[in-house]
């Protein structure tokens, strides 16, 4: 009787043991997630004025002579600069567009490579100083334009690559 | 005896009490195992962010982001999962909103999405060469975080289903 007992409270045991759950050991690989947090990137511009022009007439501005931004931030960093451009100056008889740019590390245009401003993102990098200036140029066109005053944003977005 | 069984279970009482009547009846099962080879995951690519503001977001998509490449036995399912951080080792630099690609050959192309969690997915190695690749993405905000350059590892675990 004492050899049956111990047989059963065997069997009772391994039948409770075997319920635990298959297991195999995994292969694993790790990657590093980075990122460089760096100075705060910074944005001043200054106006593209057309001046006066008749109600129906176009005048275009170069860009050296255009609006500029300036752009400040980490030495040497790449980055990408995005425009909002409007498609008029707040009126349909006041139309802008043929829009030019000009982009150089140093505050001159002497030098500076010339860029087609837009909404797609465009490829840059600070000076070593963590500058860049950009000028942008356009042609405003009017057509039986109201006699006034007439603006729109220009804007200009930058990121970190 | 009466003593004994009456603290033994119900069928533990019925398998001895039953057990000298009956004919030994014998039952069998096969274990099978198939010995395949060797998971491997390489690491190919680390999730880099490059550079960010002190108080911003970045997103890197998964066909620019981390890549691991697994390779085993052609044809095999397996199970994939991730340990994932929360921060690329401080809390002002979260990470998260991860998104995955998934596919047999080595290109973005048609690969599956997936979103890589520490839940174990289900893969099937290619049936041409046993492998198998991943592409991770996902989002790294800054809130105030000092300047400096961070990181954490991303862990992939492979398993034979």
């Amino acid at each position: 009787m004492r050899r049956s007992l111990k047989l059963v409270l065997a069997l009772v045991a391994v039948a409770a043991g075997g319920s635990s759950a298959v297991q195999a050991q995994g292969t694993t690989g790790a990657i590093n997630a980075t990122a460089s947090v760096v100075a705060a990137l910074s944005v001043a511009g200054t106006d593209l004025a057309f001046g006066n022009i008749s109600p129906t007439s176009f005048k275009t501005v170069a860009p050296a002579a255009g609006g500029t931004f300036t752009v400040t931030g980490s030495a040497s960093a790449p980055v990408s600069v995005t425009f909002g451009l409007p498609a008029n100056l707040g009126n349909a008889a006041v139309v802008i567009g043929s829009w030019t740019g000009l982009t150089n590390t140093t505050n001159s245009t002497a030098g500076a490579a010339s860029i087609t401003p837009s909404a797609s993102a465009q490829s840059l990098t600070l000076s070593g100083t963590g500058n860049l200036y950009l000028w942008v140029g356009a042609t405003v066109t009017t057509t039986a334009a109201p006699v006034a005053g007439y603006t729109a944003p220009v804007s200009l977005t930058v990121v970190y690559n | 005896m009466v003593c004994l069984t009456s603290r033994l279970p119900g069928f533990v009482v019925a398998a001895l009490l039953a057990a000298p009547a009956a004919r030994a009846q014998t039952g069998s099962f096969t274990a099978q195992a198939r010995v395949v080879s060797a998971l491997a995951v390489a690491a190919t690519s680390d999730l880099a962010f490059g550079q960010i503001t002190p108080t911003g977001a970045k997103t890197v998509a998964p066909t620019t982001g981390g890549r691991f490449r697994i390779a085993g036995t052609r044809g095999q399912p397996v199970s994939v999962s991730f340990a994932l951080p929360a921060n690329l080792g401080a809390p002002a630099v979260a990470v998260g909103s991860w998104a995955g690609l998934a596919n047999t050959r080595n290109r973005t192309n048609g690969a599956a999405a997936f979103v890589p969690s520490a839940a174990p997915a289900s893969f099937t190695l290619s049936a041409g060469n046993g492998r198998l690749f991943l592409w991770l993405g996902a989002t790294v905000t800054t809130t105030g975080a000092p300047s400096g350059t961070y990181s954490a590892p991303v862990t992939v675990t492979v398993v034979y289903n």
